[in-house]
């Protein structure tokens, strides 16, 4: 025993070191990687509150030179900022709750075998998920329905996104058929089997699916920008590309103004829109981060 | 149970898509009608209809409803401020008695928004655009003609507009008007190379540069002195400040020349152009032009001047307040420590510069609008209150100084007046451009930098600019579908010889066949058969 013991000792010592090596090549790989993820953020906050020539002269790099904070005042009191993140809000609240009903709702039929129709339903969402019928004739189709400019317009196309509806199908699929059928002999009819037994179940395909439609919503740029017309309706995303686009000439016109400040730099107010606009994501993100890990596998395998 | 939550679902189901079919997005009382009418003639907006489209539409002269009977949309341009709350858009309600609802197409998309928006028949009464978005409208046939409208509303519009060869630009064949320009504020102001005396005067430079020969000699100087401790001259890729500053001493002007005996030629073709691009070559081989051109944007050019990393780079007068700004607070310069050069003279004297591009936005009316009418009435009515509206009241905003000129008083000027340029859509041109100036008065930075080139220039070098011969040159033909792609694929070419990837001689064969190939000769063709006609 102790011969071979003896034996087995330098592999296993071996293995230690090779397996301490890997450790630490891989904390210094994912270090540097932190790095690169954090330090340009870091960037972007000092910048936000350091002062403007400072930012001019391109003195900041990851910690601030110095603390103002007329950038963010200018940008929540001289800009649409809180009513761009109002209409972001809404439209990512109310877009994702009638984005996983309606999902929910579309999947558990299409999960069922005795479903009649089932086949060709099916193929009407691959088929519109491969083939779109192009810019023009989506706009009239929201324009004729009187959703230009309205929050519906930007919520009701997107309603259900068919890759999310096919991950919750295969899901729903992969439950055990008994327990369904347990709940139909005792006499429950569809709504109170997704309601009681299918939906507390699917958690987690849920919770994914629930996160992907809000972060899809939150981001949406195109269609945010193509079915709105005014001020008003702007979200967040179309601010920020318009205030970075249009910084130049904002601050070109503002020379002179009451609440011009030799710290309003183009850099420094995009910036501080770009820092506030990431808060609301960030203050959520410890609570959905681990969704974010697991989704994305749920739903391909099915058991 | 189920049955009553079935029905309860059924019915606001039900109740939810009437609710969303029949919202009212226009606030106009006819805005269901409009809408779809405008859906139905958005199928009329096609190509093969515009002709049909041109010659009916200039006969549907709507009836004038006045002001307070109507409430007019208008899309304007992007810009960072809400113009349905700024003090302007009250201001212009209580001058022209008409309530306007703004939007702005966005920054990015914008072609792809307003053509959605124009073919989806949203109910636009003014659309405010860009020159290329005006003419991707007018080809699609999607707008009226102003004629009738601008003979019976329009008289100051049209009296404002000093170079009546202008209404040409905006017309088709026949005639029909279908845009009303924004002139330029100021079409001899000019781009310029500032630098930094400080650092020139300490290498041994007390003059600054006006001729070709000064200049490359004067940056040798700046080479040989501080080596790589700053970039010596910054320029942008393409056809910044610094490009044309220096290919006027070549007497390069544009993409497109005409020369003594009428010939349409382009830029490559110029006796000059190879000797421009190996000057321009050259001062990037010896290290004297900052060695990241071919990627440098107008942005980074000026950041580069800001932060005192470089010592010449382009600028216009609006970049200049930062730049200035910068270099005086936090690098610790005097105004007067900071200069700037003018377009360089050629060794035989050769100076050309294109007199500004004429037109910065275009004001037109979509097929769908029902208020066309109005909408002249109301930009008549702004035109005549030029004065109040663009600059505001005297005592007030601006006053005026010994020598007349409008000066603004700070802060009310910029405070009530800073965003007053985004809802102008014509102007009287000859007193506008007075006017206009109080705007660059704003800052002394501003200020400085126009004086001391465009306003310097125009007094003492006016021979120096030319006129752009293909302003009045109506938009169609292959000169309106090429010659963007054509201009890039140029400064694509320049950029490369100019820093080594392409080769001047075996480079220049391989662009000119996809030059050709791309339209190139269809646009010499279009311009040449314009040219002729137009001006002989």
């Amino acid at each position: 025993m102790n011969k071979r013991h003896y034996k087995f000792k330098p592999d296993k010592q071996r293995s230690d070191h090779s397996e301490r090596t890997v450790r630490i090549i891989a904390y210094v790989f994912l270090t540097v990687l932190c790095f690169l993820v954090i330090l340009p953020c870091l960037n972007v906050i000092s910048e936000a509150v350091s002062p403007g020539t400072d930012v001019l002269g391109g003195h900041v790099f990851f910690w601030p030179t110095g603390l103002q904070f007329e950038n963010i005042r200018y940008i929540l009191t001289g800009t649409s900022f809180l009513h761009s993140m109002f209409n972001s809000l809404i439209v990512t609240i109310f877009g994702t709750l009638i984005s996983v009903l309606t999902t929910i709702g579309t999947a558990y039929p299409l999960s069922r075998p005795d479903f009649r129709g089932r086949t060709i339903i099916t193929f009407l969402y691959v088929f519109s998920m491969i083939f779109f019928g192009g810019m023009i004739p989506a706009y009239m189709v929201v324009k004729t329905l009187g959703l230009i400019d309205t929050y519906a317009g930007i919520i009701l196309p997107f309603a259900i996104v068919q890759f999310n509806m096919f991950m919750m199908k295969n899901y729903f699929e992969a439950l055990p058929p008994e327990v369904i059928e347990s709940a139909c002999v005792d006499g429950a009819g569809d709504l109170k089997i997704v309601s009681s037994i299918v939906c507390p179940m699917s958690k987690p395909v849920i919770a994914t699916i629930t996160l992907l439609y809000a972060v899809g919503y939150w981001n949406n740029y195109f269609h945010a920008m193509l079915y709105t017309t005014s001020t008003k309706m702007q979200t967040l995303q179309v601010y920020l590309k318009n205030l970075i686009a249009n910084i130049q000439d904002t601050l070109a016109e503002s020379v002179g103004s009451t609440g011009y400040s030799q710290n309003l730099t183009s850099d420094g107010l995009t910036a501080s829109a770009v820092t506030m606009s990431i808060i609301p994501i960030v203050l959520l993100y410890p609570f959905i981060a681990r969704y974010l890990v697991s989704g994305i596998t749920i739903g391909s395998v099915k058991g | 149970m189920k049955k009553q939550l079935s029905l309860l679902l059924a019915a606001v189901m039900a109740a939810a898509t009437l609710m969303g079919c029949s919202r009212n997005t226009s606030g106009n009382n006819s805005a269901s009608t409009a809408g779809s009418s405008a859906a139905t003639e958005s199928t009329d907006a096609s190509p093969d209809s515009s002709s049909q489209a041109s010659s009916e539409t200039s006969t549907a002269t709507s009836e004038l409803k006045g002001p307070g009977n109507v409430t007019l949309s208008f899309l304007g341009f992007s810009l960072d401020f809400d113009p349905n709350t700024d003090v302007m858009a009250g201001v212009i309600e209580d001058t022209t008695g008409y309530h306007a609802e703004y939007s702005m197409l966005p920054s990015d998309g914008a072609d792809e928004k307003l053509i959605a928006d124009v073919a989806g028949g949203v109910d636009y009464d003014i659309l405010k655009v860009t020159v290329d978005q005006f003419q991707k409208l007018q080809a699609q046939g999607a707008l009226q003609s102003l004629n009738d409208l601008l003979d019976s509303y329009g008289q100051d519009i049209v009296s404002g507009l000093a170079d009546e060869n202008m209404w040409t630009a905006f017309s088709d064949d026949d005639g029909n008007i279908y845009g009303i320009p924004f002139m330029n504020e100021y079409p001899r102001q000019i781009g310029f190379i500032t630098c930094r005396k400080d650092l020139m005067e300490a290498a041994g430079i007390t003059e600054l540069p006006t001729t070709r020969d000064d200049f490359y000699n004067c940056l040798v100087t700046l080479k040989n002195y501080y080596g790589d401790d700053y970039i010596i001259l910054s320029a942008a890729n393409g056809w910044d400040a610094v490009c044309k500053c220096i290919a006027a001493s070549f007497g390069i002007y544009n993409d497109w020349m005409v020369d003594e005996n009428g010939q349409v030629f382009y830029m490559t073709e110029h006796e000059n152009f190879d000797d421009y691009i190996n000057f321009m070559k050259k001062l990037y081989d010896e290290g004297l032009l900052d060695s990241e051109f071919a990627v440098n944007m107008d942005d980074t050019v000026h950041e580069k001047l800001s932060s005192g990393r470089a010592i010449m780079g382009g600028s216009d007068h609006s970049a200049q307040i930062a730049i200035s700004t910068s270099l005086i607070d936090n690098l610790g310069l005097s105004l007067d420590e900071i200069g700037y050069i003018c377009p360089l003279e050629g060794p035989d004297g050769t100076c050309t510069i294109l007199a500004g591009d004429s037109v910065n936005y275009v004001t037109c009316i979509p097929k769908s609008s029902e208020n066309a009418a109005d909408v002249i009435n109301y930009i008549n009515l702004k035109v005549q209150n030029q004065e109040y509206i663009c600059i505001g009241e005297e005592g007030v905003h601006f006053e005026f100084d010994e020598a007349g000129n409008y000066i603004p008083i700070m802060p009310t000027f910029t405070d009530e007046k800073g965003n007053a340029w985004w809802y102008i859509n014509a102007t009287d041109t000859e007193t506008y451009a007075k006017q206009w100036l109080a705007r660059v008065r704003k800052s002394d930075y501003q200020w400085d930098a126009f004086e001391k080139t465009t306003i310097y220039t125009e007094e003492n070098h006016p021979d120096i600019y030319v006129d752009n011969v293909f302003l009045y040159k109506p938009a169609t033909g292959a000169y309106t579908e090429n010659n963007t792609a054509l201009k890039n694929d140029l400064f694509n070419y320049m950029i490369q010889v100019i820093v080594g990837t392409n080769d001047m001689d075996n480079g220049m064969t391989t662009f000119q066949n996809d030059w050709t190939a791309a339209g190139g000769e269809d646009v010499r063709t279009d311009l040449q058969t314009w040219y002729t006609g137009y001006y002989e």
